[in-house]
């Protein structure tokens, strides 16, 4: 065998540019291969560093007939019932709330954190660094806080002394008791813990059962399964709903296990990332099998003559494994260097979906699969050019050394079949990326009037410890606008609660007029509250009604605008103005709200995002803004910096806010589907590049196995048009079926992706027709060059007897 | 330039101002070999008539496939002067070269130089395939000419099941279905028995009479005495 290795090298070294290409090629595929697989790995089989993390689950409550509702957050008092009546969970904890306001110097940032329940650190089995965990005494008295490593750094450096270290949180001092180790504070995404205190809990609304807005983590006995806690805790929901039929009527209970519940955004997307990498890896197959084909077809005496010295069929196929085994190892070793060199890039493209301690990495694992993926790969290559010395008739070969051989017709068969799987698999790739593609194109284009790009949007968070009252804020944003109005080149500036592509709140509401029975569906209606001009800083145009005035204020009647889609719904073939509607549960005349105006639609949210029935109230009845809109007459530039100077202007205490323009907020908000489009362009770009190098090798192989034939055509009568086009013929006709068997196969692929792509179908005719015409083309241009050297065959040079 | 394959003897209709159908003068064929240039073909004066049926005859070497390929305008790198019909073929690009093989020549190769993948119906429909015949005529003129060659049984067998003979057969079957009217045979009996040699010389004696001017290779003294003249190379040069 080592002797068949050596010779096998030798081989390699005599041909470098048959091998720079083979190598080249399966770096390619074995290299996207080990990078996907290490994806999937840190996502599916890396064990979540925790102590035994699979007995840790994360427990929702779960709505039984709104689907929108089937996995929400926890309320406090149920949580209590679940740890008090269930025998399945070690554990349990609770956390609550996303940010708290941190004062350093002078300025009140915000900061991720949360409000913990004692048990929640143990539940986990994480202990501080250094410091302690909270206690169950901390709970009553409060005044003490966690940090995560990254804060900790941040304001205290590298001091690991805690004695005498506080914060000031909320405007209260707390003093920090303990540390947690780096990579932590991405469970929940936080930075930041205090303990969930008892006496908040007697206050509402925590003490609501209603207020769903708690997380839950919890650890199982040893020896208890998911099935047997949902079980139990199915059945202590049921009891509660029937005890609070009010608040707990149609809840249950889901429990998932928390690695499911960490990596739910990135968990889709594998299935076709696995699905991109197997095409790769085929196709660098196809290719290398070609080449050695090819390899094979040339090597034919040599191989006669070592059949003819006595080397049986066993030996010949030993010899042609080693060497494609040899290349295989090479080029994986190539692409598993590579893939070592550039692990960060898949990490930055996922990061966003990813919990940061499932970090990307290449361990011993990745390289196990990677050799093995070596090791298959050149074998499965290597049996094409075995299968094709077995074939041959080895002796034939020798006695008519003169007399060519009539190229042997069924391994040119399995060459064209390759290349056509080639051809199929890339239309498959391409077709992926082209959805992709017209994706984010479609969500980048979210129904916005010209110039999203000059418009710009700030979130101003104002701290509720400074900004307690809700009119306080509204006074905020008014002075705020009304400098902004007087800034030159500004067309329009409004504020709203919040853009509606970049999130939203959603309620029931009740149409006056019509009864409503539990039964009906409930009228779902996003909600926001807008100041006067945010429409116009939008363009957003009216089409029915009016615009918000300084008249719709406090005490007023309740005024909406509405849009399109919630006057289709709601009143369907009827006039929507003066309409009145109300939020389900409210009661009293002044609870009613009468439709002023309709907007256009707007339409939000990314993947999932769609044409929201949605209303808008003016901000001095319903006082939440969070965001203003500026529009400028020209690009922007430097009007950001002015933006945030005037916030400063207003209170110097504020941190700086963020600028982005319209186009950027949008384009965050299609930031999934970008991540997945990229990949796909790229890896679909690099199935196409080795597909075309695949025809190319092919094609220009036929025209040297038939020159012969090209100079007999020459001579009796053919134009060297007629013989290009018979080269061109073949390789429009191998793209063909490979198109047709590509969409063929696409047409089931990219169901797959359904979950992604927004606004296109996954069957997209046009997607689907650009990237046939897209395959032919690039296969004619593979063909151009062995056409042209298949017209300048020499009849008297091609009919010579040599 | 157009293609006239259906004309019966389009060589005798346009008679330019010469009557030589071909017209040979000072041609030299010479190769570049390390060793310097290598001649195969030295000094050659020729004319050869329209209707004349001519027989070149020469050691193995002699230069004779060269001259048939010049003469059948395959080859064009040579030196002299050369008309075909009035033609300055060496002042004609390959491409015109090729135009007027096209229309007047037939060929047999010395390797026949049958198309493996093509039955025998295949290969005798390729010249006609690169005429504009339309579809429905070639069929007509592969069969006749399929009847003539008493080769109709093997139409649909491919050339590897055929014996040599019978691939002699259809080369020179394929040489001659465009009817053309210059017919260059290299060694056409090369390859058969005494009984289908003498059928082939047959067959040329009649295409001969019937106008077509023709142009062989042999070895074979018996079969150059169908020709009415007779040229012998050596090492290049013609003998007087
Ligand atoms: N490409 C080439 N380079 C150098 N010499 C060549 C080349 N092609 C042919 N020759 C030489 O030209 C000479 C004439 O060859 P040609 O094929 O015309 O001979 P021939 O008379 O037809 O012989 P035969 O009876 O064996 O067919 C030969 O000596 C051959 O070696
Ligand atoms: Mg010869």
């Amino acid at each position: 065998m080592w002797q068949d290795v050596r010779f096998g090298l030798r081989m390699l070294r005599k041909s470098p540019g048959f091998t720079a290409v083979a190598v080249l090629t399966l770096a390619l595929g074995i290299g996207v291969n080990t990078a996907i697989f290490s994806l999937v790995e840190a996502v599916l089989l890396r064990p979540l560093p925790f102590p035994e993390p699979d007995r840790l689950v994360d427990i929702n409550e779960s709505h039984r007939k709104d689907t929108l509702l089937a996995e929400y957050g926890v309320s406090f008092p149920n949580f209590k019932d679940w740890q008090a009546q269930s025998r399945s969970f070690a554990s349990m904890g609770i956390h609550e709330g996303w940010e708290f306001w941190l004062t350093e110097g002078d300025q009140v940032r915000s900061v991720r954190g949360k409000n913990i329940s004692w048990q929640y650190l143990p539940t986990v089995g994480i202990q501080p660094m250094w410091g302690r965990s909270f206690s169950a005494e901390d709970e009553k008295s409060g005044g003490v806080a966690l940090l995560g490593f990254g804060l900790w750094q941040r304001l205290f450096g590298a001091d690991t002394n805690l004695t005498g270290k506080t914060i000031v949180v909320n405007d209260q001092r707390q003093a920090v008791i303990g540390v947690m180790p780096p990579g932590f504070d991405s469970l929940h995404r936080s930075e930041l813990w205090l303990p969930l205190l008892e006496s908040r809990a007697t206050t509402e609304p925590l003490q609501s059962r209603s207020w769903r807005l708690c997380g839950v983590i919890a650890r199982l006995k040893p020896g208890v399964s998911l099935h047997q806690a949902q079980a139990e805790l199915d059945g202590v929901a049921w009891r509660l709903g029937d005890e609070y039929p009010d608040d707990n009527a149609d809840w249950g209970v889901r429990v998932s296990s928390l690695r499911r519940k960490l990596t739910k955004s990135i968990r889709p997307a594998l299935p076709v990332f696995i699905g991109v990498a197997a095409c790769i890896l085929l196709i660098a197959c196809a290719n290398l099998g070609n080449l050695l084909l090819a390899r094979a077809a040339s090597r034919q005496k040599e191989l006669a003559i070592r059949a003819s010295v006595g080397a049986g069929r066993w030996r010949l196929a030993r010899q042609l494994i080693a060497e494609s085994l040899v290349l295989s190892l090479l080029g994986g070793t190539v692409g598993f260097l590579a893939v070592l060199w550039g692990q960060g890039l898949v990490a930055r493209l996922v990061s966003p979906y990813m919990p940061r301690f499932a970090e990307i990495n290449v361990d011993s694992a990745v390289f196990l699969f990677s050799l093995l993926v070596m090791i298959l790969t050149g074998l499965v290559c290597g049996l094409a050019p075995v299968w094709q010395v077995w074939r041959a008739d080895l002796n034939a070969v020798l006695k008519e050394s003169g007399h060519r051989v009539s190229a042997d017709r069924s391994a040119s068969w399995l060459r064209s079949g390759l290349v056509v799987t080639e051809l199929a698999l890339a239309v498959v790739l391409l077709i992926g990326a082209g959805l992709a593609l017209r994706s984010v194109h479609y969500l980048l284009h979210p129904g916005l009037d010209a110039a999203p790009g000059q418009v710009l949007a700030m979130e101003v968070e104002l701290p509720k410890i400074r900004y307690p009252e809700k009119t306080q804020r509204l006074e905020f944003f008014e002075q705020l606008l009304a400098r902004v109005r007087t800034l030159p080149h500004v067309q329009a500036a409004g504020a709203a609660s919040f853009l509606e592509f970049s999130g939203g709140a959603r309620s029931p509401i009740v149409l006056e007029g019509i009864p409503d029975r539990p039964d009906a569906p409930a009228r779902w209606t996003w909600s926001c509250s807008v100041s006067p001009d945010f429409f116009r800083a939008m363009r957003l145009p009216l089409l029915q009604g009016r615009d918000f005035t300084a008249e719709d204020r406090t005490g007023a009647p309740k005024v909406a605008v509405i849009t399109e889609t919630m006057a289709r719904r709601d009143w369907p073939g009827e006039h929507p103005l003066g309409k009145r509607f109300a939020g389900r549960g409210d009661s009293g005349e002044e609870s009613w709200i009468t439709v002023v105006g309709v907007v256009r639609d707007l339409r939000t949210g990314g993947v999932g995002g769609d044409w929201r029935a949605s209303y808008y109230c003016p901000c001095y009845q319903s006082p939440y803004l969070g965001t203003i809109v500026v529009r400028a007459f020209s690009n922007p530039a430097g009007l950001a910096a002015q933006l945030q100077s005037l916030v400063r202007d207003l209170d110097k205490r504020l941190p700086p806010m963020s600028v982005q323009t319209l186009d950027e907020v949008v384009s965050d908000s299609a930031s999934e589907v970008r991540m997945l489009g990229q990949i796909l362009i790229s890896l679909a770009t690099l199935a196409l590049v080795l597909a075309v190098v695949g025809t190319y090798g092919v094609i220009a192989c036929t025209v040297a196995q038939r020159t012969h034939e090209f100079g007999v055509r020459i001579a009796l009568g053919a134009d060297r048009r007629d013989i290009a086009l018979l080269v061109l013929t073949w390789g429009g006709r191998l793209a063909l079926i490979g198109a047709a068997v590509g969409l063929f196969l696409a047409w089931g692929a990219t169901r797959l992706m359904a979950s992604f792509i927004e606004g296109v179908s996954p069957t997209d005719l046009p997607t689907f027709v650009g990237v046939v015409l897209l395959l032919c083309a690039v296969a004619l241009l593979a063909c151009l060059l062995p056409a042209r050297r298949a017209m300048k065959v020499n009849p008297m040079e091609a009919l010579r007897c040599d | 330039m157009n293609i006239a394959t259906t004309e019966r003897n389009p060589a005798r209709e346009s008679s330019p101002a010469t009557d030589a159908l071909i017209r040979l003068r000072n041609v030299e064929k010479r190769y570049q070999t390390k060793a310097g240039f290598t001649y195969v073909l030295r000094q050659i004066n020729l004319d050869i008539a329209a209707g004349d049926f001519v027989t070149i005859m020469g050691p193995s070497g002699a230069g004779k496939s060269t001259l048939l390929g010049i003469l059948g305008m395959y080859d064009h790198a040579w030196e002299g002067e050369f008309e075909f019909l009035g033609h300055p073929v060496h002042r004609l690009a390959p491409k015109d070269q090729a135009a007027l093989n096209k229309r007047y020549v037939g060929f047999v190769f010395q390797q026949f130089h049958l198309l493996d993948d093509l039955t025998v119906a295949e290969n005798l429909d390729i010249p006609l395939s690169y005429r504009n015949v339309p579809k429905s005529e070639r069929q007509g003129m592969v069969a006749d000419v399929l009847d003539r060659f008493g080769i109709v049984a093997k139409k649909d067998l491919f050339p590897a099941q055929l014996s040599g003979g019978q691939q002699q057969l259809v080369a020179v079957a394929r040489a001659i279905i465009a009817k053309p009217a210059l017919l260059l045979a290299d060694e056409p009996t090369g390859n058969l028995h005494t009984d289908q040699g003498r059928e082939i010389m047959e067959l040329f004696k009649k295409l001969n009479h019937e106008g077509t001017t023709i142009v062989q290779v042999t070895h074979n003294e018996a079969w150059a005495a169908y020709g009415q003249r007779l040229i012998r190379l050596k090492d290049g040069w013609m003998e007087k």
